[in-house]
């Protein structure tokens, strides 16, 4: 199983028992899984157990997906569904009455915890985050060095850093992010 | 008038350009509907990898899930029951911490133990002066019960079909859990529930 295997072809083969396959869905997304329950306010290990609930979700639902290339978006709206039962079971005062409980949190998102919008938005950015990891290494550093950190740096520092003109950063950006556009155009991302 | 460039564009859209420049150069886009498109894509774009705070779950959730689906292990040969005493491969309360830090007994306690072919993760929650455990089994096989026992009561669940087990609100204590599984017990000596005492 290739890195680049795509997530319809990923889900069949965790659905014959593939643990390569299974390994390589697991790391593609488990950043978007464990941001769902950190996003909504919940502690490292609530995110875990969140984690894991939905690992153990998609292991029992493998051969009811019906849209295994959309498997992300899945994950997503599980992660959101986990996070807010958790929430249910660590902050029990908050919860709905006894009879509704189960069948609530079993159906309906509690959205006001992480809006669709906000769902959505972390999602196109887990979608930019795999389009970069298809570029070549030369732009996947520059796009991270100038767009995730928190303080980037200069051009003139990474002129410095990696021995290259300063005038060449600003059109090898440019050219860095139309490449990244097309890739994520390409993925319908 | 010389054509919008798209590395004039990019620089408008991450904000490079001076106020006076990125005006002008917003007043020509205005006027361009393919120039105008190509600036809120690349600024929409921008500001999806600048406000990406998402984080990587760390390695031992990762490790966790990885475990869900394993290969099977070839059916045992004969009727012999295994007996297996787990042993203990890390406890969240006794993780490293930051110098200062200590662990707090009131969150949730994660432990994790091997025995032959199984792992077994246990969770235990503080709840109301009372303690919750639940957990999983991974392993070849997964069709099985939990019994707690302490010193005045024994608590016995079933495992679902997928290794896991929850049991009710016990007092704090010193208890020991055998997993009983089709062709092998599996045995957790000492599980101290307690805040006071985090060792095991």
């Amino acid at each position: 199983m290739r890195i680049d295997d795509d997530d319809a072809a990923l889900v069949k083969a965790c659905q014959r028992g593939d643990a390569t396959a299974w390994e390589t869905l697991v790391r593609r997304y488990q950043r978007l899984i464990y941001t769902i329950p950190r996003r909504i306010g919940l502690g490292d290990d609530d995110a875990a157990e969140v984690f894991q609930r939905v690992c153990v979700a998609l292991l029992e639902n493998l051969s009811k997906i019906e849209q295994p290339e959309r498997i992300g978006a899945w994950l997503a709206t599980t992660a959101r569904r986990e996070s807010w039962r958790q929430v249910r079971r660590i902050r029990p005062s908050e919860s709905l009455d006894q009879d509704d409980e189960q069948s609530q949190a079993m159906q309906i998102p509690d959205t006001s915890l992480l809006p669709d919008e906000l769902l959505e938005r972390i999602e196109r950015q887990h979608a930019v985050r795999r389009a970069l990891e298809q570029l070549d290494d030369w732009c996947r550093t520059l796009l991270t060095l100038l767009f995730y950190r928190p303080d980037p740096p200069s051009y003139s520092d990474i002129a410095n850093q990696f021995g290259i003109p300063e005038g060449s950063i600003g059109p090898t950006r440019a050219r860095c992010l139309q490449k990244l556009r097309r890739v994520l155009e390409g993925s319908g991302a | 008038m010389t054509p919008i460039t798209a590395e004039q564009i990019i620089d408008l859209a991450e904000g490079r350009l001076p106020p006076s420049e990125a005006a002008a150069l917003r007043a020509r886009i205005a006027t361009d509907p393919v120039a105008q498109a190509e600036l809120q894509e690349f600024e929409a774009l921008i500001s999806l990898m600048r406000d990406d705070d998402s984080v990587d779950a760390p390695d031992h959730v990762i490790a966790r899930a990885l475990r869900l689906m394993r290969p099977s292990a070839p059916a045992p040969k004969g009727e012999i029951m295994r007996r297996f005493i787990a042993t203990l491969l890390g406890d969240s309360w006794q993780a490293p911490l930051a110098i200062g830090l200590r662990s707090d007994p009131t969150s949730l306690r994660s432990l994790s133990y091997r025995a032959e072919d199984y792992d077994l993760d246990l969770q235990v929650l503080p709840r109301a002066g009372q303690w919750q455990l639940r957990g999983q089994v991974l392993g070849p096989e997964v069709d099985g019960s939990v019994t707690l026992q302490g010193v005045d009561r024994t608590i016995n669940a079933p495992l679902n079909e997928l290794g896991e087990f929850h049991l009710p609100l016990v007092d704090a204590g010193v208890y020991s859990l055998l997993i009983t599984l089709r062709t092998c017990e599996i045995t957790i000596e000492r599980l101290e529930l307690s805040p006071l005492t985090p060792s095991i």
